[in-house]
């Protein structure tokens, strides 16, 4: 029984609600992201509330697209599931779950249509990574605590005018999105310094041109895209390992078989989440490595120089992190936060039109 | 005199051309031959950089390959990168997951093997080969990978959780409590570390044991939601219902996302055995949502006769 997610064979007298879930796909994950989002927006004032119904049903929509491709998928692992039930009156949950085990690997329809299931439980993952990035512009309340504190350190240091004009901008709402990735991985153990686009950000106000806000928005887009890649497949493997295939005895009974499709399915799950992963720390480890944590020096045309470097490895890392994702198409990801300014091929310099002389 | 010229050389009649022309011809191959020296060495370095740019391309070829289910190519691939920068520890690492995905298992060890060898902290891919290994059932060589990525990974939270998988698998259950203590001892920011802590104790000691335990640390002062949420789920085991409600109910308007998914259906247990059949119903409803599904008629009345005590 082992191989079940302990939390289905735990659920007593509500199980027979969800005797699907129990062999089937697992859509908690669909369930609790929409729930957050709500739950959020529901948080804010009626007004406020009101600006994120684009980012609400974008999640929903992605939810319902959930829905619909397990659905589909777990139709036909239910009807081996109810025909055993049927077939054997009186068997506990944990006899019945072992023969539908035993099915999977005894015949090879239920093999396949097993591998199927799990295929549509990747997929959905991939819509809560969506889901995730969909909701996140709707603020927590400690999120906006966060943001509220930044605004008011930022104030006191460079006037409301900039505050305002940076709030209202793409490139701000991109480096919190980067702020609030960063707490993200603080929390799970994953650093991402994303203290020298910060640094860039905030400690060179009037300084700055277009196309190095432009710099500084793909590079905090490719990092908030980093963490969505690591956090997809995170789910994808933690639930494939810890709910699916968890069960030992499960695992060499599939392996012995060696060529069923729910082996082939899950080699190839856990080989392409494997690799996911892989790429994710890589693309991190090169976001790490070419930004300074150091403050830009005072003299001025030093300064400019430091400006123009930062941008410059700014926007060619991101232009790098990009290609790993999806090589030949640097400038769009799917990834990316819809909110994201597009990009433009500009180089960076330090010509254009400063951000601070237009807000000021 | 040139001091280049050779000193025995005598400086007269034939000898002294052939030797002129000699040092002529030497004198002009020697700048000649710096050139070079300076040209291959740019061009070597030219070729270097070229190679380890095709490298990068490669690599990234095989990644979208993973990606596209094309692992046979994403072999070639990395193995095109490998060729051209054989230092390059992730197309060893890429290779081997491509090679996992193919069932490849052999291959697959060898090339995180090589990964490991060229970059003995790459922690992705003591990931990879603790899982691979893992997979085929290898449960102490999959613990020492995993332990190695955890040293290196100490507030990674899913590391943590398949090491104590694995240990799990062992029937290394104090093991997995040590383990989880330790981390959260370690740092207290660490709370998933409190709640496998917590987890283990239950699994280990029984409810009573992890309940004590729980209202333990609250007394003193760690009021994180883990706890809160181990005391009303250790009352639901322990069929202390009434302080369960207590304690659940209040985490139902938390964050969903740090809030067990059982919250819901653990309360609506502990409605139904205080006799509370309205609220045990709304909260099987919550709980469908946070399930992801949505109750048909059908299960909203076997969710109605649930809660109302009938079969």
């Amino acid at each position: 029984m082992e191989g079940l997610p302990r939390r289905k064979i735990a659920l007593g007298f509500v199980l027979v609600l969800f005797v699907g879930a129990a062999r089937a796909g697992d859509l908690s994950c669909i369930g609790v992201q929409g729930m957050a989002v709500e739950m959020r927006a529901q948080m804010l004032p009626a007004d406020q509330a009101a600006q994120f119904s684009t980012e609400i049903a974008q999640v929903k929509a992605y939810a319902d697209q959930a829905k619909q491709e397990m659905t589909r998928a777990e139709k036909d692992t239910d009807d081996d599931y109810d025909a055993i039930v049927k077939a054997n009156p009186g068997a506990s949950i944990a006899q019945v779950s072992q023969m539908y085990h035993d099915n999977i690997w005894e015949s090879a329809e239920a093999d396949g249509r097993f591998a199927e299931m799990l295929h549509a439980q990747f997929k959905v993952h991939l819509d809560e990574a969506e889901m995730i990035e969909a909701g996140a512009p709707v603020p927590n309340p400690s999120e906006t605590a966060e943001l509220s504190k930044m605004s008011a350190d930022f104030a006191s240091s460079h006037g409301d005018a900039l505050v305002q004009a940076v709030q209202s901008s793409e490139a701000f709402r991109a480096l919190f999105g980067v702020a609030v990735a960063e707490r993200e991985a603080m929390a799970s153990g994953r650093a991402i310094p994303a203290v020298g686009v910060a640094r860039l950000y905030y400690d060179t106000p009037g300084e700055k041109t277009e196309p190095t806000m432009q710099a500084v928005a793909a590079l905090s887009g490719v990092t908030v895209a980093t963490e969505a890649v690591r956090t997809a497949n995170t789910l994808r493997l933690g639930h494939l390992l810890g709910q699916d295939i968890r069960d030992r005895t499960f695992r060499q009974e599939l392996a012995q078989k060696g060529d069923s499709p729910t082996w082939r399915a899950v080699n190839r799950e856990v080989a392409e989440a494997l690799q996911n992963l892989a790429v994710a720390d890589e693309a991190t480890r090169r976001i790490a490595n070419v930004l300074p944590s150091d403050p830009p020096p005072a003299d001025p045309q030093q300064r400019q120089q430091w400006i123009g470097q930062v941008a410059n490895t700014a926007r060619s890392t991101a232009d790098d992190v990009t290609l790993i994702y999806r090589k030949g198409e640097p400038k769009v990801i799917d990834a990316l936060p819809s909110k994201l300014a597009p990009l433009s091929p500009a180089p960076v310099g330090s010509s254009g039109s400063s951000l601070s002389a237009s807000a000021q | 005199m040139n001091r280049y010229l050779p000193a025995r050389i005598p400086f007269h009649g034939p000898a002294a051309i052939v030797a002129l022309v000699l040092f002529l011809f030497l004198s002009a191959c020697r700048p000649q031959n710096v050139s070079e020296d300076t040209s291959a060495a740019a061009d070597s370095q030219a070729e270097q950089t070229l190679r380890l740019s095709q490298a990068e391309a490669s690599w990234k070829d095989g990644n979208q390959s993973v990606n596209l289910g094309k692992y046979a190519d994403a072999v070639a691939q990395f193995s095109d990168a490998i060729n051209k920068n054989p230092d390059l520890a992730i197309a060893y690492l890429s290779r081997g997951n491509a090679e996992l995905a193919l069932r490849n298992y052999d291959a697959a060890e060898t090339d995180y093997n090589s990964a490991l060898s060229h970059d003995p902290k790459l922690a992705s891919a003591y990931l990879a080969r603790g899982t691979a290994r893992w997979l085929l059932g290898d449960l102490s060589n999959a613990e020492a990978d995993y332990r190695a990525l955890v040293q290196l990974r100490p507030d990674d939270q899913f590391a943590a959780t398949r090491f104590a998988s694995v240990l799990f698998d062992e029937g290394k259950g104090q093991d997995v409590e040590a383990f989880f203590k330790g981390a959260y001892e370690a740092s207290s920011d660490r709370t998933w570390a409190l709640s496998g802590w917590l987890f283990a104790i239950e699994d280990n000691e029984g409810a009573e044991a992890a309940l004590g335990k729980s209202n333990e640390l609250y007394s003193s002062g760690v009021h994180d939601l883990e706890v809160r949420y181990m005391i009303g789920h250790e009352d639901v085991k322990t069929g202390r219902y009434v302080d369960a409600v207590h304690w659940l109910s209040e985490l139902e308007s938390e964050d969903p996302n740090k809030v067990p998914t059982d919250v819901a259906q653990e309360l609506a247990t502990a409605y139904k055995a205080t006799g509370r059949p309205d609220l045990c119903f709304s909260t099987l409803e919550d709980y469908a949502s946070r399930m992801g599904r949505e109750l048909d008629d059908s299960q909203r009345l076997q969710a109605s006769q649930s809660c109302n005590g009938a079969s």
